[in-house]
């Protein structure tokens, strides 16, 4: 399966592909990169990964929940759901649109 | 060379926070120039964007009664020599049988009588400046929104400044209101 890159031939910005992650439940670090890996075939490094994750935090987007074995599982806020229901139904538009007009669906 | 080392390239409050899970990560990767890559350049992005770090709420909280502690005692350092200085305005207006030039004419003796000049004319406004400065430092680096609104309102102020038409005529309105003020109140008194 290709990989899901952008025009400038990017992967998707690693905020969204975490929020919808974490949207399937909580997780730690080395369990979002697999599971992104699954999902969107793009393999986040650490370093891109905790930017991420600091600024989701800092946003209020997600929250850490205790430490499991130096291990720290992520999960979605209140807000960070409002935040990645509004970013997917608006891709979803433009994507519906798009592949209506290629007439592929 | 283990990528574990390179978290020491991550600013020291980022660690405080993220260390032992960054590490824990990392150590489940395997080695490569990539990784490598990787680590370094989240290390630099840290650096150059305070933003990144979640203070816990508790710590934000206290930081930002501290703030609002030192934004007051900034203010009351300053208050008197603004009541000083308009006070010696208004007794400039009027003559000071007249109220409130009476009034403004026996704040400003008081003043003087207590040989408060230096103090308040000095002292406390350089405390008040130091002080109230340091305040907008420390809550323009520790909340983003608050950055994004104050770069908002630059970029209003700027297109603003762009209108001359705009500008004059918005001075001229509190200008003329300004004087009707003080005239209506100089007729009123007498």
């Amino acid at each position: 399966m290709p990989r899901h890159l952008n025009e400038r031939g990017q992967p998707p910005e690693p905020g969204l592909l975490i929020l919808t992650s974490l949207a399937g439940g909580p997780k730690h670090g080395y369990a979002m990169i697999e599971d992104i890996d699954r999902i969107a075939r793009v393999r986040l490094g650490p370093g891109t990964l905790y930017g991420a994750l600091a600024r989701l935090e800092a946003r209020g987007l997600i929250e850490p929940l205790p430490d499991e074995e130096r291990r720290r599982p992520y999960r979605l806020t209140g807000l960070g759901r409002e935040v990645l229901g509004e970013q997917l139904a608006s891709i979803h538009q433009i994507a519906e649109a798009g592949l209506r007009r290629l007439a592929v669906v | 060379m283990h990528p574990r080392l390179l978290v020491c390239l991550y600013p020291s409050r980022w660690r405080r926070r993220y260390e032992n899970e960054f590490g824990a990560l990392l150590e489940q990767e395997r080695w490569s120039a990539r990784l490598v890559f990787d680590v370094v350049a989240g290390a630099l992005a840290a650096r150059l964007d305070p933003y990144p770090v979640a203070i816990p709420e508790e710590r934000a909280m206290t930081s930002r009664r501290i703030d609002t502690a030192a934004a007051f005692a900034a203010t009351l350092l300053v208050l008197p020599a603004v009541v000083l200085l308009a006070s010696a305005m208004i007794r400039l207006m009027q003559p000071v049988q007249y109220q409130p030039a009476h009034a403004a004419d026996v704040i400003v003796n008081w003043f003087v009588a207590i040989n408060s000049g230096p103090l308040v004319l000095g002292v406390a406004p350089v405390l008040a400046l130091v002080l109230g400065a340091l305040v907008v430092w420390h809550r323009l680096s520790s909340d983003p929104d608050l950055r994004a609104d104050a770069r908002l309102f630059v970029d209003v102020a700027v297109r603003l400044l762009r209108r001359p038409a705009v500008v004059a005529g918005a001075l001229a309105t509190v200008a003329s209101l300004a004087v009707l003020v003080v005239a209506i109140d100089h007729a009123i008194a007498g």
